[in-house]
């Protein structure tokens, strides 16, 4: 019986994980730091779980609904889920990795399921234009964004923005939108025409959620109770609980290679230290970008060598409108993104910022000045709140700052240590300045106007959207090159399979974890004989 | 060029939009000479019997579009100057084409675009263009852009640049520019083996003579092909003349050439993209003669 071993539980790995799972002769291993909810919030999560929204205590809705923790000066709080830091937090994983000034150190998750466990749960796959500059057509990923897209829920609605990010499978309807939301759409529908001439198009968000089963808490920010928002950790629930895989976690891979015609993964046991070999016909590295990346490094010896990454990094942009809508504190609806504003900037669909919208959640009122939370501001405050929109976009990696990361060696039994940095922080202001003069002419269209001075990039790597260490590569890698063939192999390794966002050639600026889902899908899929699904 | 028109396509149904345009015209005849079953979807007022009233300002008629296999799409409106009235009409009205042809279950949609739309080009044509590929691309259609296409009887920018030569001095901006020529003989012939062709890259592929024609040389060539003779041409500073048509164009004034197809011209696109494919598909081009 040929065997498969995963190594993470994130996006990427549940990618392969799905594609294995569509071969019943795959005998599968997922090994994991597996680091998870604490017990006490877990409790407090099944307890509301288990009724209905009238009856939730108040106790239990603030216990899991902790706003987001500012971490660095000038970068976007941290998030917390379900009032945990658990995505974040180092089980060990992070010992070794060291960032220079303000970037960002957080960079490897322990968590069972990633980071998807905190991600926005925006789902839009790249479009065929990014996809032309990659060894990997629209037409390779398209059949596996397909399959992703059966595993995972997909609320959007067929719009302007299906025209350039097709949908691919039919969605379920999205849950009603906060009062700006629809103002805004409702404004570009007016405008339409002058708003895509600008190289403005907008449309719904395109959410990983049951929408159908949706009741409006508000908490979708801080950890949705009946666990609506998908996370790859619901994927290996759903496998493990099926027997479909072996799941064995608080093992910290730090060394992978080959003997003969297999593939070895050595981990440690973050318990109690014992070290663990795992054999496999083929291994699949899903560690998420800089995870993966450090394992690599480690095990090929690479080290004192700075090794580029991609990132898309991230813009903060906060926006007023003129027309006041009503409290949004007091509506019931949805948090997530509402809706999308892709600027395009050459006009051909490469050169694009996806900007993701936000309507009002206590993280707003929370980053009001002090004074402005006190009662007897609280109508300067509450005509505020009506006003203002968070949008956070990306940039793509072409016009990003890269992270450089060197590895250096630790004693035996230890990933290597890793020092991330980044070069080109100039690389992003022309595009930033694109944006943004798209935005100012947009903004009377749409009553959107963008706060400019309090616009920000974020510090390297804290937009989550890296790779490119061991980009695809178009033609066969060669030794020496830190690239992959289209199966994700390094040129030293024939079983060794790296599956997450290390691989990808580019960065474009919308959305990553759905591409990330697809490309594990279709890489585990063409590494195993098994074509197009 | 070689003709791979099969048996089974003599029944197929090929739609082609503007297909009493120039180029949609030509399209429409090397689909007929192969053996296609043609539906032209026309404005109101070109109609012949069994043609499809179409216009991009509307909704796609019901069941324009059933039993089509193949749509080629070469509608665009060229009366139009205004950016915002352009996408209206062009972009949003190829993206409702699209999403008809999808709905329809077309099996195959190629969009006609243009050597004008390029990354990088200011012209609002070329622009329009290439937001119609980026959708084209997403929907998994085939993109062609068509190089300067021109003839014994041309229409199109060759027609416009013909009627230059009426003027008794000629203004030329951009004098030291390029165009990609492609004739309209071989635009016929090519559209039918490039529609059934089967790989296919995920990009725009060019449709012209993979060698610059001086814009100068190809002015004085379409000037002359009835046996005339070519006034004097006066280089000038393409900007004057732009702005100058800029101007014109908000008077009654009606123009041989529009000020945005004169950015096109001096602004051409530095090469014809993935050539060497066409070619591998045993589609042969002409050089530029007239």
């Amino acid at each position: 019986m040929p065997s498969a071993l995963i190594v993470g539980t994130g996006a990427a790995a549940a990618g392969a994980a799905l594609a294995l799972s569509e071969h019943p002769d795959q005998q599968i291993t997922v090994i994991d730091v597996g680091g998870c909810l604490d017990d006490a919030h877990r409790e407090v999560v099944t307890s509301m779980a288990a009724a209905p929204l009238g009856m939730w205590s108040r106790k239990d809705r603030e216990a899991i609904s902790v706003q987001p923790v500012p971490t660095r000066r000038g970068s976007i709080p941290e998030k917390r889920v379900y009032g945990s830091d658990f995505p974040f937090r180092d089980f060990g994983q992070l010992e070794g990795v060291h960032s220079a000034g303000r970037l960002n150190d957080r960079v490897v998750s322990g968590a069972y399921g990633g980071y998807s466990n905190v991600w926005g749960a925006q789902v839009m796959p790249f479009n065929a234009a990014t996809l032309a500059e990659w060894p990997i057509h629209w037409r390779d990923l398209e059949p596996h964004y397909r399959a992703v897209l059966r595993e995972i829920p997909l609320a959007a609605q067929p719009d302007d923005l299906a025209s350039l990010f097709p949908l691919v499978v039919k969605p379920q309807a999205l849950p009603p939108l906060a009062d700006r939301s629809r103002l805004v759409l409702e404004r570009y529908e007016l405008h339409r025409a002058r708003l895509r001439a600008l190289g403005v198009t907008i449309g719904r968000a395109r959410l990983a959620m049951s929408a159908d089963d949706c009741v409006q808490c508000g908490l979708c920010m801080t950890g949705c109770p009946y666990s609506l928002i998908y996370s790859a950790s619901q994927t290996f629930d759903r496998l493990r609980h099926s027997g479909r895989i072996a799941y064995h976690s608080n093992l910290l891979a730090y060394r992978v290679g080959q003997r003969g015609d297999q593939a070895v993964v050595n981990a440690r046991d973050l318990n109690d230290g014992q070290h663990h070999e795992f054999t496999a016909d083929r291994a699949f590295l899903a560690c998420g970008a800089l995870g993966t990346t450090r394992l690599v490094l480690g095990s090929l010896q690479h080290y004192f060598r700075p090794v580029p990454l991609s990132e898309s990094v991230q813009l903060f942009v906060p926006t007023l409108s003129t027309r006041a809508t009503r409290d949004p504190r007091g509506a019931r609806t949805f948090t997530l993104n509402q809706f999308n504003l892709l600027v395009d900037t050459q006009g051909d669909g490469v050169d694009t910022s996806l900007i993701h919208f936000y309507p009002y959640n206590p993280a707003f009122l929370e980053s009001l000045p002090a004074p402005m939370r006190r009662k007897h501001l609280s109508a300067v405050t509450t005509t505020l709140l009506g006003r203002i929109s968070i949008g956070l976009g990306y940039l793509p990696s072409w016009h990003s700052p890269r992270l450089l990361v060197t590895a250096k060696p630790r004693p035996t039994g230890e990933l290597p240590e890793l020092t991330i940095d980044q070069e080109g922080s100039h690389r992003s202001a022309a595009m930033v300045r694109r944006v943004l003069q798209t935005l100012m002419c947009a903004a009377p269209l749409l009553d959107l106007w963008p706060v400019v001075p309090l616009v920000r990039v974020s510090p390297g790597a804290k937009s989550y959207h890296f790779g490119g260490s061991f980009p695809h590569s178009a033609s066969p890698p060669i030794d020496g090159e830190l690239q992959t063939d289209r199966t994700g192999r390094l040129p030293q390794w024939d079983n060794i399979h790296l599956v997450d966002a290390s691989v990808f050639p580019t960065v474009p600026a919308t959305t990553h974890g759905l591409s990330i889902m697809a490309n594990a899908h279709r890489i585990v899929s063409e590494a195993i004989g098994a074509g197009h699904v | 060029m070689s003709d791979q028109t099969d048996a089974s396509s003599r029944k197929r149904v090929v739609a082609v939009t503007g297909a009493t345009g120039y180029v949609g015209s030509l399209v429409a005849e090397g689909f007929r000479s192969a053996g296609f079953r043609v539906r032209q979807l026309v404005r109101g007022g070109n109609q012949r019997e069994g043609d499809v009233e179409y216009s991009l300002e509307q909704e796609v008629p019901p069941g324009a579009l059933d039993g089509v296999d193949i749509l080629v799409h070469c509608a665009y409106d060229f009366s139009l100057t205004r950016r915002e009235k352009i996408w209206a009409v062009n972009v949003l009205g190829t993206q409702r084409l699209f999403t008809m042809a999808l709905a329809a279950g077309v099996r195959r949609t190629i969009f006609i675009s243009s050597m004008s739309a390029y990354r990088g080009t200011r012209q609002l044509y070329g622009l329009a263009k290439l937001a119609g590929e980026a959708m084209a691309l997403s929907q998994g259609m085939r993109v062609i852009r068509l190089g300067l296409v021109y003839g014994a009887n041309p229409g199109g920018m060759a027609g416009a640049l013909k009627r230059v030569g009426s003027l008794p001095l000629i203004p030329l901006p951009g004098a030291g520019s390029h165009q990609f020529t492609l004739h309209q003989d071989d635009l016929s012939r090519a559209l039918p083996v490039l529609a059934q062709a089967g790989e296919w890259p995920d990009r725009a592929i060019g449709l012209a003579y993979p060698v610059p024609v001086e814009f100068r040389l190809l002015l004085k060539r379409a000037i002359a092909s009835d046996g005339g003779r070519c006034p004097p041409l006066i280089p000038i500073p393409w900007q004057v003349a732009y702005w100058g048509m800029r101007m014109a164009e908000l008077s009654p004034v009606r123009l041989p050439l529009r000020a945005d197809s004169l950015l096109g011209l001096v602004h051409p696109a530095p090469a014809v993209p993935l050539s060497g494919f066409v070619r591998e598909l045993g589609v042969e081009l002409r050089p530029f003669s007239l």
